[in-house]
This record gives structure tokens, sequence and C-alpha cells, in this order.
């Protein structure tokens, strides 16, 4: 976690710094993001055990449908508050 | 919108299926990595743009999303329990681990069961694989924030970059950041009552 946040204060820094400057962070993102989506696939398909998800598949898939929705009514009411 | 929509579902099958045909052992390492350069990259743009209102307006959206998040999830459990007569403090706690499937699976099999276990590590996997395929699909970019929980500050933030701006994204990264530290909190809290 200490990584990611040293990360992004770094890229403030830098970005602060050479305001002037063209940096083409949209490409790079771009780049990075697709090998990150990637690799986070790969992740995904070796960390999902199938057998286990059978098991409690409907009743998960229950509860991450109603986190989801219920989260996204309350942050978009708060919101307007 | 929709080029980008299909590049990147496609990489993420993809990938996925790489993951399915073989074990590959480095992927957390190089996720970490690409992370990293993300929010580094995210930094940069962000301080081209620097204004102290602008910081101010990201914590504060942050701090809001959270509340919601938090809120949204406990209701959702409580809401659970009841409808399907489950054990409240079983309901609650899965719904409270908030996406971070490695942390609620282990945590609730030794707190409460490995039923509870199970179900909390699939149901938070299965949050995490949702909020990939909807956030796109969500007008409200900055409300969508929340339904990726606490894996806003790092295995969704790329799906969150991808369809927002560095703004938006840095707001996901204070949701994730807070909530993250949150999660054992709360889950600590439910299962000792």
């Amino acid at each position: 976690m200490i990584y990611y946040l040293l990360a992004l204060i770094l890229g403030l820094v830098v970005g602060i710094l050479f305001k002037d400057k063209d940096i083409p962070t949209n490409k790079l993102m771009y780049i990075v993001l697709l090998f990150l989506i990637f690799f986070l696939g790969v992740n995904i398909g070796n960390t999902l055990d199938l057998q286990e998800l059978s098991q409690v598949g409907v009743l998960s898939l229950v509860f991450a449908l109603t986190t989801i929705a219920f989260s996204y009514i309350f942050s978009k009411a708060m919101r307007g508050v | 919108m929709t080029k980008l929509i299909v590049v990147v579902l496609l990489t993420l099958v993809l990938g996925m299926l790489v993951g399915f045909s073989t074990t590959v052992s480095f992927t957390d390492l190089l996720v970490e990595l690409f992370l990293i350069i993300l929010l580094f990259v995210i930094g940069i743009e962000i301080g081209r743009d620097a204004k102290v209102e602008k910081f101010k307006e990201v914590w504060r959206d942050g701090a809001v999303l959270c509340i919601g998040t938090i809120a949204g999830s406990l209701i959702a459990g409580v809401v659970l329990s009841f409808l399907l007569k489950l054990d409240l403090k079983l309901s609650a706690s899965v719904a409270l681990g908030m996406g971070w499937y490695s942390l609620t699976g282990p945590f609730l099999a030794k707190t409460i069961g490995s039923f509870a276990g199970a179900l909390g590590f699939t149901s938070n996997f299965l949050r995490e694989v949702m909020t990939i395929f909807l956030y796109p699909k969500l007008n409200d970019k900055k409300a969508a924030i929340s339904i990726g929980g606490a894996t806003t500050m790092d295995s969704t933030l790329p799906i969150i970059s991808s369809f927002s701006n560095p703004q938006i994204s840095l707001i996901a990264f204070v949701h994730g950041f807070i909530i993250s530290a949150a999660v054992p909190l709360l889950l600590m809290l439910v299962t000792s009552l």
C-alpha cells in the first residue's frame, strides 16, 4: 500500500515540476492499462476455484449484486445531499 | 468508448483464459508493478493541473463515497439476512468485505466457520469481477466508484481509469484506501458482536 502512495506522490511532484513540458501520459497510461488488465485477468483465472464457486455460487452472486446495488444507490444519494 | 470497452474486455478475457490454462506464479508481482506505474502516471496527470481546491474536492468526494459504500454494503447484508433467513452476523460480515476477498474469506473461515469463509471469498471475488464489467455501463462515474469497494485503489483502478478521467481515478484511489483501512476494523467489530 505504501508503494502505491509513494508512486502517486512522486507522480504528483513530477507533474507539478514539469507542468509546462509535454509528457505523453495518455499513450503511456493506455499501454500500462492494457498490460495491467491482461495480468489482472491472468490473476483472476489463476485464483478462481470453480468447485468452491459452484458450492456457494448462487448465494455469492446474490450477495455481490445486492452489495453493488446498495453501495451505488447510497453513494448516489450521499452525493446528492 | 465502445471500442475501448471491447479492447478492455477482450484483454481481460484473454488474460483469464491464460490464467485458467496455466499457473503463472509471478502475476501478483506484475500486477503490482504495473499498478505502481499507473499510479505514477495518474500522479503526473493530476500534478500538471494541480490546484488546492481540486485536492480538497477529491478528499471530500472520496470520504462521501466511503460513507455510501459502507452504509450500502451493511444495509445490503442486513436486508439479505432477513430475506434469505441467514444469520445476521454472517450476512453483515460477508457484505462488509467490500470486495476484499483475500482478507474476508480466510478471516470469516477462522472466526465464523468454513461456510462463511467460502461465501465471504466467492461473493467478494464476484463483486470485484462484476465491478470490472459493470463500471463502464454505469452513468454516474463518481458514484459508481463505490461498487468496487476496497478494490478501487488497486485491481479495479485500471478499469475506472479507462472509463473516467484522472481526477475520478484519484477519488477512486482515496476511496479504496479508506475502505481498505476500514474493512479489517469493521470485520473485527461485526464478528465480535
